[in-house]
């Protein structure tokens, strides 16, 4: 079955507006991303050996879009594949570790009830089909599936060390650019170590996160630009997913106008936000980035 | 990334003032901006990682082969810092076939002004006011036809800090920028040459391939 297919036919989501549990359908800028990454890697071997760094405006489901792609190859994998998701804080943590656990027992009540929603909702939270499901469940930490041993771990960037042990399938930096420094070690080295878990050239190592200013995560993006570093660059803005009218009361929203093209940009050069006030006339800047060309000759022609 | 960009065909009769920043190595860049006086636009740029000894080794050809195209001797400045001022004199000793021509540092704000022996353009506190702040009215102005998208975004990143200093945002670089800013100061020093003065030399750099149509 295909990863896609399996996530939208059978996982539950809490539904952003009203938290009631509804099937798990791709909005269309998810739909879209799925579609290049089933493009640049293949769908059929688990989008093995991805490396994502994905640029986005807020609030438009990436998370949840890798959880349910970290779950369905848990859920159809033959060996106890291990995945780990890297938060950026407490509680986003043990949202995420719930919404990925609504997710498998989600699959597994289906399987059992069929396909009424009232009675599959009633059986996700029975303790007792719980314990058939999982063969462990450590709230906020780590779950392990009963029938293969694949297992979820989630952790908060801002614990005083990085994870560094052991190996696994799959990374998952939420909200990466936001992480922070501690005293001890720097959300880069956090990064660093953390993504070296996943075999060189297996596995699926995803950093997906809006702007933060120019820290490791610009870094990180600009470094793929210039195809230093083998990540494939992403950047959704909010044209991707938001209405202009949508768009104009979330600008009503925010009382600190400048940070509107942070958290919902329209190019990914006003994503990254300066700390101080900008040399050049931004209007003039617009225009002249309206006009730039694509090079008629480029490379290096004495090599 | 490469290390050349170009964005039209260099024509006979252009004028070109090069104006470059150049890397002790590391993360920082060299840079180069050639731009046209004639049409007053960037058409070809140079950004790579490295020593500036190793920008010199790859922009002569270039620079020898725009007079060969143009007919008419490029101007060219270095930021005489990170070893610029070394890399002129090099450029110096190279221009045995007087391709192009070396700017020389004018003196700014002197009643009496000495003709200048400093070859390169030289930042100081005295002169990066009026190196920056020419380049922004240029920008803000929209007066130069800029093509490059990696200038335009080194731009963005160019901020005043806390202290009221314009430079890079901690992390940005800025030698795109300060490129410009060179050029841009050639721009406003160099005039264009009459053009019955140069000698429209026909002999092709040794090192150079005849029939590369690169620039």
């Amino acid at each position: 079955m295909k990863i896609r297919d399996l996530i939208q036919d059978n996982f539950l989501i809490d539904h952003p507006e009203t938290s009631a549990l509804v099937p798990f359908i791709f909005r269309d800028v998810q739909n879209r991303y799925y579609d290049i990454l089933c493009k640049d890697y293949s769908e059929e071997n688990s989008f093995e050996g991805a490396r994502e760094l994905d640029l986005k405006a807020r609030k438009e489901g990436f998370t949840s879009l890798w959880l349910g792609i970290f779950e369905a190859i848990s859920i159809l994998s033959f060996n106890s594949v291990r995945f780990l998701e890297i938060s950026y804080k407490d509680d986003a943590t043990l949202q995420h570790y719930r919404r990925a656990k609504n997710f498998i027992t989600s699959y597994f009540a289906k399987k059992e009830v069929g396909n009424n929603l009232e009675d599959i909702k009633k059986l996700i939270f029975d303790k007792q089909f719980l314990k058939k499901i999982f063969y462990s469940d450590n709230e906020g930490q780590e779950f392990v599936l009963g029938h293969n041993g694949a297992s979820f771990y989630v952790g908060t960037a801002s614990t005083k060390t990085g994870e560094r042990g052991g190996t696994v399938k799959g990374v998952l930096f939420t909200e990466s650019a936001h992480f922070p420094d501690s005293g001890i070690i720097s959300a880069n080295e956090i990064i660093e170590g953390t993504q070296n878990m996943v075999t060189v050239g297996t596995g699926i190592i995803v950093h997906e996160s809006t702007a933060n200013g120019f820290n490791h995560f610009k870094t990180r993006w600009d470094q793929a630009t210039l195809g230093e570093i083998n990540y494939k660059n992403r950047f959704f803005g909010w044209r991707e997913f938001y209405t202009p009218e949508q768009f104009e009361m979330i600008k009503m929203g925010f009382s600190d106008k400048r940070k509107i093209p942070q958290e919902y940009p329209e190019t990914a050069e006003e994503a990254f936000l300066t700390s101080g006030q900008p040399y050049f006339d931004q209007l003039a800047l617009k225009c002249y980035m309206d006009n730039v060309q694509q090079p008629i000759k480029e490379g290096t022609i004495y090599e | 990334m490469n290390k050349w960009r170009q964005y039209r065909q260099i024509e006979r009769g252009e004028f070109f003032l090069i104006g470059g920043d150049c890397s002790q190595g590391g993360k920082d860049f060299n840079a180069c901006q050639f731009m046209s006086k004639t049409k007053l636009d960037i058409p070809l740029v140079y950004h790579s990682r490295g020593v500036a000894a190793q920008m010199t080794r790859e922009i002569f050809p270039i620079i020898e082969k725009i007079f060969d195209i143009t007919e008419i001797k490029p101007m060219v400045a270095l930021e005489t810092a990170n070893g610029g001022a070394s890399e002129m004199d090099t450029l110096n000793v190279l221009n045995r076939l007087s391709k192009y021509s070396l700017f020389k540092m004018p003196s700014i704000g002197k009643t009496e002004s000495p003709e200048s022996k400093i070859l390169g353009y030289v930042t100081s506190g005295g002169t990066r006011p009026i190196l920056v702040g020419d380049g922004k009215n240029s920008i803000d102005g929209k007066i130069v036809r800029i093509y490059d998208k990696p200038t335009i975004k080194e731009m963005y990143a160019f901020i005043i800090n806390k202290q009221g200093k314009p430079e890079a945002e901690i992390g940005a670089n800025d030698d795109l920028v300060m490129s410009f800013n060179i050029v841009w100061q050639l721009y406003q020093i160099c005039k264009i040459p009459d053009t019955k003065l140069q000698p429209a030399m026909r002999i092709m750099s040794p090192n150079l391939d005849p029939y590369s149509t690169y620039v």
